[in-house]
């Protein structure tokens, strides 16, 4: 017995947002983004510096955290120009 | 290691630092790893269950460009996203730590990230370590509970829940009490011997 598929409606095709999906907006919203994230990355740098007694793992912690996070903003900056 | 944010005393040293079990921790990451491929889980399950779903979605809007480039760059900003929540988390457990010195505790309680509070604890002030290993997975791995009784009814006890190596933390605190409780006796000791050598000239 066949089971019929369900297929969702077709409202999707009158929706007009092509003046949102522009290359510019999206950098737009990396920088955005960027800048809030360096607010945040700055208050938990300034906790590693303040309150983890240079050990070891601050030290590591710092290191993978600080090339892991420029290493995908790298990404999303080449994920846009491929755009 | 650099304990000046700790203001010790000139001769005073860090001697132990006591932190909760890493297995605190993994939770957590489990957690924040998991919504790394949450995306992929959705879209699978929207494909198996509503098939083309996901392909109708992206060819209806509108893209002045590659859709799937924009699909990366959000997928790539939420994953930056995950990454800083896990570092949050991380610096949490990370500096909610016991510095145990030769002359006190020093309790950091890290409750939040703009939320610590600091406790000092003598040790001619303790009355009792209490160590609490309950159940298979603290006992292999080592984890339990840790309370110091203190003397007097205002003060507050000192309690950390599943420290690793408990038992050699009681020992080391064990120790110093019993060093700081011996120190008037040693004291006293070397004034004899001192009035002894001074009768014997």
């Amino acid at each position: 017995m066949d089971i019929p598929k369900y297929t969702p409606p077709d409202f999707f095709q009158s929706i007009n947002i092509s003046f949102l999906t522009g290359r510019m907006v999206f950098f737009i919203i990396l920088l955005v983004y960027a800048i809030f994230y360096l607010m945040v990355s700055s208050v938990l740098i300034y906790h590693w510096f303040k309150y983890g007694m240079k050990s070891s793992g601050i030290i590591v912690a710092q290191t993978l955290y600080i090339f892991v996070s420029v290493f995908l903003f790298a990404f999303a900056i080449l994920a846009l120009s491929i755009y | 290691m650099n304990y000046e944010s700790l203001h010790l005393n000139p001769d005073e040293n860090v001697i132990l630092e006591v932190r909760k079990h890493w297995i605190v921790f993994l939770g957590k990451a489990l957690a924040l790893l998991f919504g790394t491929i949450l995306p992929f889980a959705i879209f699978t399950a929207l494909e198996m269950f509503i098939p083309g779903t996901v392909s109708k979605i992206i060819n209806s809007v509108y893209f002045a460009g590659n859709p799937y480039a924009v699909i990366l760059f959000f997928y790539v900003l939420w994953v930056l996203f995950l990454w800083i929540s896990f570092f949050i988390e991380w610096t949490k457990y990370y500096l909610d730590v016991w510095y145990v010195t030769e002359k006190r505790i020093i309790d950091v309680n890290q409750k939040q990230i703009f939320n610590r509070e600091i406790s000092n604890l003598r040790f001619d002030k303790i009355q009792d370590v209490t160590v609490d290993v309950h159940g298979f997975i603290p006992t292999m791995l080592n984890f339990g509970n840790i309370k110091v009784q203190t003397a007097g009814e205002d003060n507050a006890d000192f309690f950390m829940a599943n420290v690793q190596n408990p038992d050699e933390v009681r020992r080391v605190i064990f120790s110093q009490h019993n060093e700081i409780g011996d120190a008037p006796i040693r004291y006293a000791k070397k004034e004899v011997e001192v009035e002894e050598n001074q009768n014997q000239k």
